[in-house]
């Protein structure tokens, strides 16, 4: 992973406010008198890996309780393995590695029955190499990714056929260099990461020919709108997360530096509520821990004083990629 | 939890009359989801009632107003994949075969019908659309071949409504794919029947109706055109057609000459098109993925090449291309996408081979080019200038 040296930011004026991002975060589960709260519950799981990996780079870890964390995220695995996003929700792969990864970085990974986990990850492999997201069979390249980062990281890439994943992933990239869906469909900056992170997790970056990779970074470079945002497809606006998915694959190609990165943390923390914490996904509008947590990713990524390093690949603080792998 | 677009508001505190009123909305909703939940998970006394038409209805409250709530709809799958059982029946003796396939038919259709308006509303959930294939998926396994394909093509009608009120929706272009490629595996089963039928002689004439044609390529790449044509900057259409472009021409079997002849023209209605916007990105990708698949030194050894272009073809194509450009550039010369596509397409040209009749190209003059481009897009783009500097030492 070469990720190019930090940028120095004298000429940015701006301020991460730090304690009132950990202050948003630790007030998510207290909103029990919003409507948002209740009709949000199918991402709660997803929520609870989005504030702690914020935490985490905000150098937080503790701010939401690990006992509860964990008791948490046991309630919502099946009898498959599988995991849904509260108790009495149905089992997915989104689920699912949002569990795994809670785990991991609590490093609690034996409080759930994982050889379970491995057994429905691997039942959802396709044929054709790609994975379903669940019984029901909606197939995308986000699912190779999170069912085979969900393995990588209870060490069990032996469960799949990693080459007919790698090949499915390979099958769906475009002449610009980016990646769809499914074969034939148009790139996007979510599935470019997602393809990455396939290709990065599985050692097979470099089955992209080194043509292609620049041409790809290329095509990433161009999603940095003259305000410093950068947009997920050609001709759309800019958004905080599209900027973790864009800023993330482009750590992965090694080219960081094809953009601004100085005017991307501008425009980033110009994102931020700077009375309630949270960042929306621009400027002007009402935040949420999606957001926070992409919103900070990016920045650690290119390396802002005082957060955490965040591992592209992973989307996980490094310090727990570390623990699990070892340093590469 | 994951908004975009949402204003923020400007008052930090809701008044407690506006609490009052989220706590009734509240308890309103939880008692809902709590109904549906009892019927999910039902006492053993309650159980035949689970896979009910009442539940299917109380489902429907609860998924208008969060479609976002995905078990809910999975829980509906089971519902309708039990309603379609024939022993669900309610009278002993069994309907005939058309009266079922009727009845399964209105319900597949009654669903199909209770998504529209809630797709109109939340058009880029994905939950809804997958329920949506989910319900045609289960008609092509559930209905005669005719019914599913007509209910398959009636889809076209809601993408086409769609793709015009949000003509870049991704799930939209990504569901038009879909279904086209249904219909064609449709049509090509029923063609496949009827040859059989008509093979084994069982010929009531004219029963199931004239073979059609299965590939909807044409159609499809005559879309892009309509497409392009209201907007230039369509950039999910200019993919579309990259990907159509090589069935087309082989279903048309076209010749070597003949693709020549097209490509040429794609070619030319891309001149005019950056010629009007030449800071556009969609277009500009196009033309890209034109030279790139027509002019490019490398032969695609695995499928065959669209446009089988001789090397002084290719040298003559790309310098074509570069003069154009070099025009547009003395009217747009901070231009930097232009800039940069003009890089794009020397680099091009210095990796084919030197031929006999290039006497008047000068390769040392482009490589010159090159670099003056590149010190322009230095100064015009300082942005991307890590990528830019790069290539001049590569250069
Ligand atoms: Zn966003």
């Amino acid at each position: 992973m070469s990720i190019s040296s930090p940028v120095a930011f004298t000429n940015n004026p701006d301020e991460l406010f730090v304690k009132k991002h950990v202050k948003y975060i630790q007030s998510l589960d207290t909103r029990k008198d919003e409507f948002e709260y209740w009709l949000t519950e199918h991402l709660r799981l997803n929520g609870v890996y989005w504030g702690l990996t914020a935490l985490h780079l905000l150098n937080d870890p503790t701010a939401l309780p690990r006992d509860e964390t964990i008791n948490f995220v046991k309630s919502c695995q099946h009898p498959s393995g599988g995991f849904g996003a509260h108790p009495d929700h149905d089992a997915h792969l989104l689920y699912t590695l949002s569990a795994i990864q809670i785990l991991a970085m609590v490093d609690a990974l034996d409080a759930v029955d994982t050889a379970a986990t491995v057994t429905y990850v691997a039942g959802l492999q396709k044929p054709s190499g790609v994975f379903a997201g669940d019984e029901w069979g909606e197939e995308d390249t986000r699912f190779v990714y999170t069912g085979l980062q969900t393995l990588k990281i209870l060490d069990r890439l032996d469960a799949v056929d990693v080459e007919k994943a790698v090949g499915f992933v390979l099958a769906c990239q475009n002449y610009d260099g980016g990646f769809g869906v499914v074969p034939g469909a148009e790139s996007h900056s979510g599935q470019i990461f997602t393809c990455l992170g396939v290709l990065s997790l599985t050692n097979s970056l470099d089955r992209l020919s080194t043509a292609s990779r620049d041409q790809l970074a290329g095509w990433l470079a161009q999603r940095q709108l003259p305000n410093g945002g950068l947009n997920g497809r050609p001709e759309k606006l800019e958004d905080v997360c599209y900027s973790w998915w864009v800023l993330s694959s482009l750590a992965m190609l090694g080219k960081l530096h094809w953009i601004d990165q100085n005017k991307l943390v501008g425009w980033i923390l110009s994102c931020q509520d700077e009375v309630r914490g949270g960042f929306a996904d621009r400027k002007g509008n009402a935040v949420d821990v999606f957001h926070t947590v992409f919103a900070l990713c990016g920045l650690s990524l290119v390396g802002w004083g005082g957060l955490k390093e965040v591992d592209p690949v992973y989307c996980m603080p490094v310090e727990t990629t570390k623990r699990l792998f070892g340093s590469k | 939890m994951a908004s975009h677009g949402v204003p923020r508001s400007s008052t930090t505190v809701r008044t407690p009359q506006a609490i009052q009123a989220d706590l009734l909305k509240i308890e309103a909703y939880n008692n809902l989801v709590s109904e549906v939940q009892a019927l999910r998970f039902p006492s053993v006394q309650k159980s035949k009632h689970t896979y009910s038409p009442t539940s299917l209805s109380t489902t429907s409250s609860l998924l208008t107003q969060n479609p976002e709530f995905n078990t809910i709809w999975n829980f509906r799958r089971r519902i309708v994949l039990h309603l379609l059982l024939p022993t669900s029946s309610s009278s002993p003796t069994l309907k005939d075969d058309n009266d079922q396939e009727n009845d399964k038919l209105s319900l597949l259709s009654s669903e199909l019908n209770f998504l529209f308006p809630l797709l109109q509303k939340f058009p880029k959930c994905y939950w809804i659309w997958n329920y949506r294939v989910f319900i045609l998926q289960t008609a092509s396994t559930n209905l005669s071949l005719q019914t599913a394909l007509k209910l398959w093509k009636s889809e076209m009608g809601l993408v086409n409504k769609m793709l015009s009120r949000d003509s870049r929706n991704f799930h939209g272009w990504g569901y038009r794919r879909y279904i086209v490629q249904n219909i064609e595996t449709l049509q090509k089963d029923i063609n496949k029947e009827t040859t059989k039928e008509k093979e084994e002689g069982e010929g009531e004439e004219g029963v199931d109706g004239e073979e059609e044609e299965e590939s909807l390529a044409e159609q499809e790449f005559a879309y892009t055109t309509t497409m392009y044509g209201k907007d230039l900057s369509n950039f999910s259409a200019w993919h579309n057609r990259s990907k159509l472009i090589p069935r087309v021409l082989s279903e048309r079997g076209a010749t070597i000459e003949e693709r020549r002849t097209f490509l040429d023209g794609e070619l030319g209605e891309m001149q005019t098109a950056v010629y009007t916007d030449p800071y556009d990105q969609s277009i500009q990708l196009y033309n890209h993925w034109l030279l790139l698949e027509s002019c490019s030194s490398k032969q695609t050894t695995s499928t065959s090449p669209v446009f089988s272009l001789t090397n002084s073809q290719k040298l003559e194509t790309l310098s074509r291309t570069l003069e154009w450009m070099r025009e547009l550039l003395d009217e747009e010369p901070d231009c930097r996408l232009l800039l940069e596509e003009m890089i794009f397409v020397g680099s091009l040209f210095r990796d084919l081979d030197e031929t006999e009749e290039e006497e008047d190209v000068d390769r040392e003059e482009i490589k010159r080019d090159m670099q003056s481009w590149l010190e322009k897009l230095m100064e015009v783009d300082p942005m991307r200038g890590g990528r830019w500097r790069e290539m001049q030492e590569k250069l």
